[in-house]
């Protein structure tokens, strides 16, 4: 935990630097942070080429937005990730008709191929509490909230998708988020 | 069975902040919920606190360390001035239109015919930093070459290069070094044939004689699309 803050206080100076149009900060926050935003944006876009081009286009909008970041509102890892996660299902939207998808086998090839993680990132991804509190949903409630939340299915397309009632779905997401939520709290 | 949200209801409002981060919030119910959010620090506050909370599934991604080439298209794109004078690269002369036209009209018209005219083929011109044509680049009617016509090549430092590259269905693939002056012919691999005037073109900066994996590309100096060039009565 200790090293996580210390984590979260290096980002918030880093990104305090972008604001001030400094270039290396950029660099720096790109080498600590830019690992885990590609995994974010390749599971939204599951297509290597694609999340390249918008992976760039994040970190530039990271540099053109660093000044409004509020650090007493928001954890930096927490705002760079909302970032990647809008900017990914924007162009999702946008790319739907057309074949984006490698498949999911790009993830596992890209997984094993990608060795050299940031360390900032693997700690986090690391994080015990991270795994517990998942762990705590049941696999339908997972399945619904990760399906929502990285490819933006809406509840009747969940409930097309899984051939599960509107209401079952509804009721799934609502008591994952509520155990989530129970669990995450607990945890602090 | 639609069931509205009162977000008058703490709990129900609570809820509605998850599932607004979530994205799972109908159009009208979203509206609603912004609607509130904007005068609301209170639901403000909850939802960045589901913020944090869905974070964990982020966090449980294994992280992927993207390839070096984008962290070089961002560099560029946030530094192209200090690029520029870092590599001093293109020059800039009076005569650049001139030269293109003069150019244009050889490939155009001047060279032995060695094909059938037709109606339409497909031209991209790489462009310099100063947006000047600097090379013009044709795919062949067979689709089996790509021909480049050297109008106004930039200045390199010495050793470096510029690479001709092709972009198709997220694979890079490369076709050789730009030449200095006159004609270059570049074979097409087979398979990249068929969809070749959909392919993106891009050109980067690279060792002259080093073999470059796409992974490990320079600095794209250049990159855009084929048009379709109609009337054309080039000749390759």
């Amino acid at each position: 935990m200790k090293a996580t803050d210390s984590d979260q206080l290096e980002l918030k100076k880093l990104l305090a630097r972008c604001s001030e149009k400094d270039a290396r900060a950029l660099k720096k926050l790109y080498q600590s942070t830019s690992s885990h935003l590609f995994a974010v944006v390749l599971r939204i876009l599951k297509n290597e080429s694609h999340a390249e081009d918008c992976l760039q286009q994040v970190f530039i909008k990271i540099w053109n937005n660093a000044g409004q970041y509020n650090a007493d509102i928001a954890k930096p890892m927490t705002w760079l990730s909302t970032i990647a996660r809008n900017q990914s299902l924007d162009w999702l939207r946008r790319y739907k008709n057309d074949q984006l998808n490698d498949g999911d086998e790009v993830l596992t090839e890209m997984s094993d191929n990608y060795q050299d993680t940031d360390h900032i990132a693997q700690r986090w991804q690391a994080s015990d509490q991270v795994h517990h509190c998942l762990g705590t949903l049941n696999k339908d409630q997972r399945q619904c909230i990760e399906l929502a939340y990285f490819d933006g299915y809406s509840h009747q397309e969940l409930s097309d998708r899984l051939m599960e009632p509107l209401g079952t779905v509804k009721t799934w997401i609502r008591r994952g988020l509520e155990r989530l939520k129970s669990c995450m709290n607990q945890s602090i | 069975m639609h069931e509205s949200i009162d977000l008058t209801d703490p709990q129900q409002r609570n809820q509605a902040a998850g599932e607004y981060v979530l994205g799972t919030l109908s159009p009208e119910e979203k509206a609603s919920f912004e609607a509130l959010l904007a005068f609301s620090p209170d639901l403000q506050q909850e939802v960045q606190h589901w913020r944090e909370h869905l974070q964990s599934l982020n966090d449980s991604l294994k992280p992927i360390t993207p390839p070096k080439r984008v962290w070089q298209a961002i560099e560029q794109e946030i530094q192209p001035r200090r690029w520029y004078e870092s590599l001093k690269l293109w020059q800039l002369t009076s005569a650049v239109s001139f030269s293109f036209m003069l150019a244009m009209g050889s490939v155009l018209l001047l060279q032995q015919p060695t094909m059938k005219n037709s109606s339409s083929d497909y031209v991209y011109v790489v462009n310099s930093q100063e947006e000047k044509p600097a090379w013009l680049v044709n795919t062949s009617m067979d689709r089996t070459n790509i021909m480049v016509q050297t109008v106004q090549p930039p200045k390199l430092e010495s050793g470096m290069a510029c690479k001709l590259w092709l972009k198709m269905n997220g694979e890079y693939v490369m076709l050789g070094t730009l030449p200095h002056e006159g004609l270059g012919k570049y074979t097409v691999p087979m398979p990249y044939r068929k969809q070749l005037v959909n392919a993106e073109v891009l050109v980067s900066i690279e060792p002259m004689h080093k073999e470059v994996a796409p992974e490990d590309m320079g600095p794209v100096v250049d990159r855009g699309n084929f048009m379709p060039f109609n009337g054309s009565t080039r000749r390759f």
